[in-house]
C-alpha cells in the first residue's frame, strides 16, 4: 500500500489475473489514476507545428505565426507532452519551487522515452540551464531531474545576474546581446553542424528557448528544436 | 535577517549565506541528520529513505515537513534563545463576559497550572466554552512576560479562535500563523497556529495549549509528540483541551503524568443531547436505486414540520449527491439544501446560507464537524458504521446540536447497518458526561 505523491490517498495496486501469468514487472506507480486522469496528453494531429500546443487544427498558431513575422527563419518545431494546464501547474509548484525531487519520477519515464521515440538519432540532447542562485537554493535542475539514462551535454549556462540586468548606457546591439540570457559552456564539445534537441520543463513564451536558439546557431549548429514535458 | 525571526525559532538559512547570521547571540543547528540507511530531520524529528529524500550530488531533503517550506542539507537552522521581550500590560484582560460556576472552578484550575508549570488535560464537552474558562490563566501569563502559543491541528479551530483572543486581549500583540493564510511571522507574545506551525519554534513558550487535540490529522502522534517538546520551554506549562480525549491521554492522566479537570455540562447549563441510534439495513443498495430508508424519511418529515434546520453526514463523497437526489423525492421543493464536501469551493457560501435560513439542510462528509455551530440544529448520519465515523467523530457530530441556550435540545440520529465498536464506544462516552453532568447539576 503506497500514497499517492499528489493527493495523499492511499493507492491500492490493481493486479490483473493476465498479469499473474506474464513475467513482465509491476510498473511502478507514484500517483494514483485519478490524479493521472487530470493530466492531459497532446495529441500529435491537434497541436500546432511551431510551438507544440494543443489546438483543433495543426498549422501555426497566432504566437508561432508572429516569432515568423519577427524574422524566425526556423521555428523550434517544439513537440510538448502534456497541456500546461491546472494539474500541470500543481505539479510544478510541488516539484520545482515547493523542491519534491523525488517527484521527478512521475514523468521520467515518460519523458526520456517519448525523446527517443522522436529524436532517436544524430541529435545532442541540451537541458536548459538553472541559475546559479536557483541551483544553489533548489538543488537541483528540474529539466535534468526528468532525464535517467539519456546522454545529454549541459552546453549552456546562465550568465551572471548582474551582466543582465545592468542595461543602460548600451547600444542597440549590446542592449540585444545583455538580454540574451545563456552563454556557451561547452568547451570545446564539437557542435558545428550538428542537430540539438533542446530540452525544457515547460514551453511558456518561447522566448528563453528562442534565446538558447540563436545562440547554438551562432556556434555553427545546424538545426535547433525543442521537447517540453508541457505547453 | 530579522534577529526576531530567530529568537525562539528555527530560522532556516542556506549554507552559502551562513555569514550572514550573528553566532555570539544564537547558534547553528544542521537541518538534516544523514546515517547510512536513512535521514532524520531535526525540525520535524522525522525519519525518511535515503531514495525518497535524496537530491543530487549527496543532498537530502525531508518531504516530512516541506509543507513549512523545504529544507535540506544544503540549509542550517539557526537559533536564538527566546528573550520573553515584551511590553509590560497590568491589565491584560479586556473581556467582561462572566464564567458559571462550572466554568470558574476549571479556569481556577488552569491558572494553577500556569503557575506550576505543569502538564494539565481539560476534557469539556462542545459547547461548554472552553476558550473563555483560558482568560484568567492567560492573563496571568501575560503580566508576567510569559510567551503564550495556543495551537490546534485544525486550522477552523484558529480562524475562530483568533478574533476572539484579540478580543480579550486588546492590547497583546497576537499573531495567527497557518499554511492557508499568508500573514507574515513576526515576533509576538501570543501566537496562534496549527499545530504544524508549532516545528518551527524552538524552546520558545512559557505556556502551550493544544485545542482540540484528538483531532490531530491521521492520528498522528509522533509529529505532534515532536512538535509539542520542541516548542515548549523546558519549564512551561502545557495544557490539552479536549471534548473526546482518546484512550492514550486518559492513560497518562491515570499514570499521574498530567493533572486533570472535565467539564460535562455546557455554558448554558445543560448535558448533552443523547443520540438516537437506528439499524437501516442495506442503505446503500437502497440509494442506489434512489431510495431512502424508510426511518431516515420519517425523522426528515418531521424536522421539516418543525422547520429546524439540519445536517445529514455521509460517509463518502461519492454519497452526497445519490442521497441529495433521493430525498429531494421525498420532500417539497421549497425545502431547500446543498451538499458540501471538504474541498468544496462554495463551502463557506453553503455554511452561510444554512446559517441565514436560506437553506434548511446540508448534506456533508465529515468536514462539518467541529468548529462549526448553528442554533436549533438537527443532525442525522447515514451509514454511522462506516469507519471514517470514529468514536470521536461521532461524539463531535452529536455537540453540533443544542449549541445555543434558546433551544438546549434538538435531535441527534445516528443510522447504521449495525452497532460498531465506535458508535458503542461513543453512545457509552456520552452516557458517561451526561451522568456526572446531571449529578453536578443537582
Ligand atoms: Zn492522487
Ligand atoms: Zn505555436
Ligand atoms: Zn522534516
Amino acid at each position: 500500500m503506497k500514497n499517492c505523491l499528489i493527493c495523499q490517498q492511499v493507492m491500492f495496486e490493481r493486479l490483473s489475473f493476465a498479469w499473474l501469468f506474464s513475467l513482465k514487472k509491476i510498473q511502478k506507480k507514484y500517483i494514483c489514476e485519478e490524479c493521472q486522469k487530470n493530466f492531459v496528453l497532446i495529441q500529435n494531429e491537434e497541436r500546432c507545428q511551431g510551438c507544440g500546443r494543443s489546438q483543433k487544427k495543426d498549422n501555426l498558431c497566432y504566437d508561432c505565426i508572429r516569432w515568423k513575422r519577427n524574422g524566425e527563419k526556423e521555428l523550434l518545431k517544439n513537440r510538448a507532452l502534456f497541456v500546461y494546464n491546472a494539474a500541470m501547474q500543481n505539479f510544478m509548484e510541488g516539484y520545482k519551487f515547493k523542491g519534491d525531487y523525488y517527484w521527478r519520477n512521475v514523468f521520467q519515464g515518460k519523458f526520456e522515452q517519448n525523446i527517443h521515440y522522436y529524436y532517436n538519432s544524430g541529435w545532442i540532447y541540451v537541458p536548459v540551464p538553472v541559475d546559479k542562485a536557483t541551483l544553489a537554493e533548489r538543488g537541483f535542475n528540474q529539466v535534468t531531474g526528468l532525464l535517467q539514462s539519456l546522454p545529454f551535454n549541459e552546453i549552456l549556462q546562465m550568465k551572471d545576474f548582474s551582466a543582465r540586468t545592468k542595461q543602460s548606457h548600451k547600444t542597440r546591439k549590446q542592449r540585444l546581446e545583455t538580454q540574451q540570457p545563456f552563454e556557451y559552456s561547452g568547451g570545446d564539445i564539437n557542435i558545428k553542424g550538428k542537430k540539438v534537441l533542446l530540452l525544457d520543463d515547460v514551453y511558456t513564451t518561447g522566448r528563453t528557448l528562442y534565446y538558447a536558439k540563436e545562440l547554438l546557431s551562432t556556434k555553427g549548429v545546424r538545426e535547433v528544436r525543442s521537447f517540453t514535458l508541457a505547453r | 535577517m530579522n534577529k526576531n525571526e530567530a529568537c525562539g525559532r528555527l530560522y532556516s538559512i542556506n549554507k552559502t549565506r551562513i555569514k550572514q547570521v550573528d553566532l555570539q547571540i544564537g547558534h547553528i543547528l544542521p537541518a538534516i541528520q544523514v546515517r547510512s540507511e536513512d535521514i532524520t530531520c531535526t525540525r520535524c524529528g522525522q525519519r525518511t529513505t535515503k531514495k525518497r529524500a535524496a537530491l543530487p550530488a549527496n543532498h537530502y531533503f525531508c518531504p516530512k515537513c516541506k509543507m513549512l517550506g523545504r529544507i535540506s542539507t544544503l540549509n542550517v537552522l539557526y537559533t536564538i534563545p527566546e528573550s520573553n521581550e515584551f511590553a509590560q500590560i497590568l491589565n491584560p484582560l479586556t473581556w467582561d463576559g462572566e464564567l458559571s460556576v462550572f466554568q470558574t472552578q476549571c479556569a481556577q484550575d488552569l491558572k494553577k497550572v500556569v503557575q506550576r508549570k505543569g502538564n494539565h488535560l481539560l476534557w469539556a464537552v462542545t459547547g461548554a466554552g472552553k476558550t473563555e474558562m483560558l482568560f484568567d490563566a492567560l492573563e496571568y501569563a501575560i503580566q508576567r512576560k510569559m510567551r503564550i502559543c495556543i495551537a490546534s491541528p485544525r486550522v477552523d479551530v484558529c480562524n475562530e479562535l483568533f478574533p476572539r483572543l484579540k478580543k480579550a486581549f486588546e492590547q497583546v500583540d497576537i499573531l495567527l500563523l497557518h499554511g492557508r493564510q499568508q500573514q507574515k511571522y513576526r515576533y509576538t507574545q501570543i501566537v496562534v497556529c496549527t499545530t504544524h506551525q508549532l516545528l518551527n519554534f524552538r524552546q520558545a513558550f512559557d505556556v502551550l495549549i493544544i485545542d482540540e487535540v484528538d483531532s490531530f490529522p491521521f492520528v498522528n502522534n509522533k509529529l505532534l509528540n515532536h512538535a509539542v517538546k520542541t516548542a515548549r520551554k523546558k519549564i512551561s506549562a502545557l495544557i490539552l483541551l479536549t471534548a473526546t480525549p482518546t484512550k492514550e491521554l486518559l492513560a497518562e492522566v491515570r499514570k499521574n503524568k498530567m493533572t486533570f479537570s472535565y467539564l460535562p455540562v455546557r455554558y448554558h447549563g445543560h448535558v448533552l443531547p443523547f443520540p438516537k441510534t437506528r439499524i437501516v439495513r442495506e442503505w446503500e443498495s437502497k440509494l442506489e436505486r434512489g431510495k431512502l430508508p424508510l426511518k431516515m424519511i420519517k425523522i426528515i418529515s418531521k424536522w421539516v414540520e418543525e422547520g429546524f434546520p439540519f445536517l445529514i453526514f455521509v460517509p463518502r463523497i461519492a454519497l452526497l449527491e445519490q442521497t441529495y437526489m433521493a430525498l429531494k423525492k421525498y420532500v417539497n421543493s421549497d425545502v431547500r439544501g446543498a451538499t458540501v464536501y471538504a474541498n468544496d469551493p462554495e463551502r463557506i457560501e453553503k455554511v452561510k446560507k444554512l446559517r441565514e435560513k436560506k437553506l434548511i439542510f446540508l448534506i456533508t462528509t465529515t468536514i462539518l464537524e467541529r468548529g462549526v455551530t448553528f442554533p436549533n440544529l438537527n443532525v442525522l448520519i447515514l451509514g454511522a458504521e462506516d469507519k471514517v465515523f470514529t468514536r470521536s467523530a461521532l461524539v463531535q457530530i452529536a455537540g453540533r446540536v443544542g449549541r445555543s441556550a434558546q433551544r438546549p435540545v434538538g435531535d441527534v440520529f445516528f443510522l447504521c447497518q449495525s452497532l460498531t465498536r465506535s458508535i458503542k464506544g461513543a453512545l457509552k462516552q456520552i452516557s458517561f458526561l451526561n451522568k456526572k453532568g446531571r449529578q453536578l447539576l443537582k
